[in-house]
């Protein structure tokens, strides 16, 4: 906790000491720990794994890009980011949330293949061209937007861990008769956690957009990006709370490394990564804690 | 006064038909027994009045209301408790986090009634089996149920243990709580029960008293080859 408390501090002030290179390696490593956390929201709390997840980042980033395209302004264009995947959310998860194990996996794998094909084939979207958006905005805000938004989801599973909520998903998750038993809507709550992190892919989605100044389908319904999550995830598996900053950032930085040093080796290091996915998929890596 | 009552309650997984038309009904207080051979849909007959599965036929009511298709969830919330055959203790909580759903100074009451209290930090998976029949006992109470359905809770007990659930079954029908004992241990029901139903591939082939399932000879016949009421 206070190792976490330290280093979000250290993070809000690292734009004072950082050069342009630096901030976007830091932004980078942000980014994908925000997909981390939204991701884990389902993933931690009731065990299903929202492997193609990134279909609500994606509908995120093309609501924000298309209300900023269309000059609806900022607000509203933040506003609909969150609005749009919530709602598709709320009307994809009673039929999601019943699939079990692997069969809701492959579900919203599906909706994201769907939502990439979509977008890519209608004219409003802008096809395989993708969008531009109107103003790229400075660096420093963007990095402070992606900083803002992990505050909020620390907070938002500080909150859970400190409540009932956590036993109620701890139940349902280790065994979902056994929660019904004593009363838990098991149903109710796994559609609750799927919202709520539709709501921190939207907005991560929309930050996406503001970031890169450009957008296309391939970035951000792409596989690479669940598959970066997960592995944050596996490695930082039973510590909900400061796991995937921690590890996002270990990870961000060495694939940076090998990046700039040799792509190849790059290619091989998420070939290795991908191995390890899914050996150790579903229950993580087990730390002792 | 009334708690429960099934009727005709059928049901079939496939061609197999597991029930074929259970009736009974419980009074606040009584505990009603439950025999039969392996496999005569004993456990099905629980998940029925539980939500677990829903049945082909039949209805089931709670203090009157029909509950036949609520949820589970919610039929736990209105007053059946249950536990299971083989103990399902929550693997991340601590035996005191079971009980989330009861005030602190309730939790240590029940904690000491089923004899948990000195393991209340511990995981419900580093349990003993007796430990955990306290623990899923202690759950299902937890609700506050006004009828409680057990599933062979005496298998597997050591005999002081199996004393000690007999005082605390005994207690909990002082308190009002209709019970439904599904039991291979004999001893353990004959103790318990106010009255006894046999089941036997799917239908009630006998309802009375204790005494009176011994002379039975539909309840002889089905049991024939089983070696259940010699001792
Ligand atoms: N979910 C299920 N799917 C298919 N068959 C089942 C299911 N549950 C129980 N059965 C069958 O129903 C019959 C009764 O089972 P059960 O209720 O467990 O019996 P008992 O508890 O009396 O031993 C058995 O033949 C069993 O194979
Ligand atoms: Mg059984």
């Amino acid at each position: 906790m206070k190792g976490l408390s330290l280093f979000l501090i250290v993070l809000a002030l690292a734009p004072l000491f950082l050069d342009a290179y630096w901030l976007r390696v830091i932004s980078s490593a942000l980014f994908l720990s925000l997909l981390a956390y939204a991701f884990n929201l389902v993933f931690h709390y009731t065990n299903y794994a929202p492997f193609g997840g990134v279909a609500f980042f994606g509908l995120g980033a093309y609501t924000f890009a298309l209300s900023v395209e269309k000059g609806l302004g900022y607000v509203p264009a933040f506003s609909s980011s969150i609005l749009i995947p919530l709602i598709f959310a709320l009307f994809v998860s009673p039929v999601l949330m019943r699939l079990k194990g692997h069969y809701f996996a492959i579900g919203t794998l599906a909706l994201q293949v769907m939502l990439m094909e979509l977008t890519e084939s209608l004219e409003f979207t802008g096809g395989t061209k993708g969008i531009v958006l109107p103003l790229g905005i400075p660096s420093l805000l963007s990095y402070y937007l992606f900083f803002s938004l992990l505050v909020l989801c620390v907070l938002c599973v500080f909150s859970v861990e400190r409540s009932r909520l956590r036993l109620i998903y701890y139940m349902l998750r280790s065994d979902e008769l056994g929660a019904r038993s004593v009363g838990v809507n098991v149903v109710l709550y796994r559609v609750l956690s799927l919202v709520v992190s539709s709501v921190f892919l939207g907005l991560t989605g929309s930050a996406f957009a503001l970031w890169q100044g450009y957008i296309d389908a391939h970035t951000v319904y792409s596989p690479l990006l669940s598959v970066k999550a997960f592995l944050v995830l596996v490695l930082s598996s039973h510590f909900p709370l400061s796991g995937p900053l921690f590890t996002s950032f270990l990870l961000e930085l060495i694939f940076e490394a090998l990046w700039s040093k040799s792509p190849e080796l790059h290619g091989l290091f998420m070939g290795l990564a991908l191995v390890l996915l899914i050996l150790v998929f579903p229950r993580g890596l087990r730390w002792k804690s | 006064m009334e708690v429960l009552r099934v009727e005709g309650l059928e049901k079939s997984f496939g061609k197999n038909r597991v029930l074929q038309g259970v009736s009974f009904s419980l009074k606040a207080g009584d505990l009603l027994g439950i025999i039969g051979p392996n496999g005569s849909g004993k456990t099905t007959l629980i998940d029925l009045i539980s939500g677990y599965a829903k049945p082909d036929g039949g209805r089931i009511f709670l203090e009157g209301k029909d509950i036949t298709r609520l949820p589970a969830h919610r039929i736990a919330l209105s007053g059946i408790g249950r536990t299971f055959q083989i103990p399902r203790p929550f693997a991340d909580l601590t035996v005191e986090e079971h009980l989330f759903r009861l005030e602190k100074e309730d939790r240590n009451k029940l904690l000491k009634r089923v004899g948990l209290e000195h393991l209340r930090d511990r995981k419900g998976t580093q349990l003993s089996l007796g430990q955990r029949k306290r623990l899923e006992l202690a759950r299902a109470l937890s609700l506050k149920p006004k009828v409680l359905l057990l599933d062979e809770v005496f298998a597997g007990l050591n005999p002081a243990s199996t004393q000690e659930f007999i005082g605390l079954i005994r207690s909990l029908k002082e308190e009002g709580i209709g019970i439904v004992l599904v039991e291979h241990v004999l001893k353990a029901l004959f103790a318990l029960a106010d009255r006894v139903l046999v089941v036997a591939e799917g239908r009630v082939i006998y309802e009375g008293s204790t005494e009176g399932v011994h002379e039975s000879p539909e309840v002889r016949r089905a049991y024939l080859g089983e070696r259940a009421f010699e001792s």
